[in-house]
């Protein structure tokens, strides 16, 4: 006998059929407010600091995480981590950015001498990405509960564009992204490639078996990020806009947690101007660098050089703060090529540097030209962690850069 | 709500909504579709209204009439999946009777019962969506019902089903 119960099952039944929302998602036009992107294209001058040197091979450690799910993230959900990685051991995250709708990745397999695979993961939210590029039609692969597109480039169509100044650029002249959604609103983009020997050359070919592995090694869990300073007083109007981490790797001799803030009054007309891209023979520079229209820069740095400035003023500061001494200075410390040892200052006078105890916190402006009192202020209004080579036990950063 | 926090929440009931009314889920994502663009023109006007789902789900109602009338080779038929155990076969064989029957009802005899029993909706927002009498709807609903051969167990349908909208 049929009751109005079997209808109500066969309704039932029917709606567990429903398709997935993905594809009409992906048919939907991107709203709402974007943050414009941030073109990262910054070539430096070949000053090539011993810093740069280190941080070009930087190694850090397997991303973790110990909060709950993003709901749970108190402060600016931009300075969280919106996922977890989950990385196996032999990967590494040797660059990490966080903006307000965007996280970039970069991963290494550190254990691999020659071919090993190297990848870019990025996440986007709030519409920063546009599900309607990827190709209709794009192979499908399973990602978990989740169904991810393989999309297929050729170099000429930059799908994912990524960070400026990485250590291992994605070059290979057939890139295979996959493009999936691990949380509803959040769109993850994820390529490998692997330097191939062909003869005399050395060919960059995509690899889309890693980027599957790992794809399914990551948790839509968001966790936390540390930050190793707390900020205080900043110049009205400034808020921050990025956060640049590089972890240290105890395989390598001289790295050290490198952490940078910058902030920006969203006016590009002030602030930061890229230098003007010089020929060849010239290579790519700091990691630190800020992007057009930043107007502040906090850097935290434990690796070998922290103390530079030490070195140079022969330990006579400008002043002390929270026991650090601290030095009203250069943007540039630059190593002569032929002898280390001999170094010169150059750049805007626009730095204060606080040095102490293997930590140098570096506060750079690149507005108006800030005085020393202003960027004493900056510091002196800062909380820095006690555990300067601890991430773990450092602030959380959804609250300490706000 | 915003456009874009309502396809997070308010689309995938939307879907299951739309299976249920089409029949079949290819269909159904058409509909979604269509609507889904048409509301992300207007979400200005529909992200402030006290109920956007209901008239969200009146747009999906619209849409499947419509699209039932433009395309008519869309004949709606369960896509069921085999039976798992043979305990469950004869209860399968059942559904599957009942919605392949379900699939030849009218249109509006088919939404009347899509609303009522899996919208959970009353006969007065029945006829709001539809946009005809509540007498109309009880009409439907007591053709419907009786071509599909299913005892009518209470008077006061709407006011204990579980709304899985």
């Amino acid at each position: 006998m049929r009751t109005e119960e079997s209808l109500r099952d066969a309704f039932e039944h029917l709606a567990d059929q429903a398709p997935h929302p993905t594809d009409i998602r992906a048919g939907l036009q991107p709203r709402g407010p974007r943050r414009p992107r941030r073109t990262a294209a910054i070539i430096c001058t070949a000053v090539v600091t011993a810093s740069v040197a280190i941080a070009a091979v930087v190694v850090p450690h397997v991303i973790s995480d110990d909060s709950g799910p993003a709901a749970q993230v108190k402060g600016n959900t931009a300075w969280s981590r919106w996922v977890d990685l989950n990385l196996p051991k032999n990967f590494k995250a040797v660059d990490q950015r966080f903006t307000a709708n965007r996280q970039d990745y970069e991963l290494v397999d550190t254990t691999v001498r020659t071919q090993a695979p190297f990848c870019q993961l990025q996440l986007h939210r709030n519409g920063d990405f546009d599900p309607s590029t990827i190709p209709a039609g794009s192979p499908t692969v399973p990602i978990g509960e989740h169904t991810a597109r393989v999309v297929t480039l050729d170099g000429k169509k930059p799908f994912m564009p990524p960070p400026s100044n990485y250590s291992f650029p994605l070059s290979a002249k057939l890139r295979k992204v996959l493009a999936w959604e691990p949380i509803d609103g959040l769109w993850a983009l994820l390529s490998c490639e692997t330097l191939i020997p062909q003869g005399a050359d050395i060919v960059p070919t995509a690899e889309l078996q890693p980027a599957v592995s790992l794809a399914k090694l990551i948790s839509p869990r968001a966790g936390r990020l540390g930050s190793p300073v707390k900020l205080g007083e900043l110049p009205k109007g400034l808020s921050p806009q990025l956060i640049h981490y590089e972890p240290y790797d105890n395989a390598i001799p001289g790295s050290g947690e490198e952490f940078t803030a910058l902030l920006s009054d969203g006016n590009p007309a002030t602030g930061y101007v890229p230098p003007v891209l010089k020929p060849a023979g010239l290579v790519s520079g700091n990691p630190w660098d800020p992007a057009r229209g930043d107007d502040l820069s906090i850097r935290y740095d434990t690796s070998k050089f922290w103390n530079q400035m030490t070195q140079i003023r022969g330990g006579k500061a400008d002043a002390v703060i929270h026991g650090m001494k601290a030095y009203y200075t250069n943007a540039k410390i630059t190593y002569s090529k032929k002898d280390p040892t001999k170094v010169t200052l150059s750049g805007p006078l626009n730095t204060l540097r606080l040095e102490a105890n293997g930590v140098a916190v570096v506060i750079s402006s690149y507005a108006a030209k800030p005085s020393m009192e202003q960027l004493k202020r900056v510091a002196a209004s800062m909380e820095l962690t006690k555990s300067p080579k601890d991430p773990a036990a450092w602030f959380d950063a959804a609250t300490a850069i706000r | 709500m915003t456009f874009d926090e309502w396809t997070r929440s308010g689309l995938p009931p939307l879907l299951r909504f739309a299976t249920v009314l089409c029949g079949t889920p290819h269909l159904a994502e058409d509909v979604v579709q269509d609507v889904a663009i048409k509301a992300q023109r207007k979400w200005d006007r529909i992200g402030g209204l006290d109920n956007p789902e209901a008239y969200l789900r009146r747009m999906v109602v619209n849409e499947y009439l419509s699209w039932r009338r433009k395309w008519s080779r869309y004949v709606p038929s369960a896509e069921i999946e085999p039976a798992s155990t043979p305990d469950h076969a004869e209860r399968t064989a059942d559904r599957d009777q009942l919605l392949g029957e379900l699939a030849k009802l009218p249109r509006r005899q088919r939404a009347v019962l899509v609303l009522r029993y899996f919208g959970g909706l009353n006969d007065a927002e029945i006829a709001e969506t539809l946009g005809c009498s509540p007498g109309t709807v009880r009409a439907h609903a007591s053709r419907a019902l009786a071509t599909l051969r299913i005892e009518f167990t209470s008077n006061r349908v709407t006011e204990d089903v579980h709304h899985a909208y």
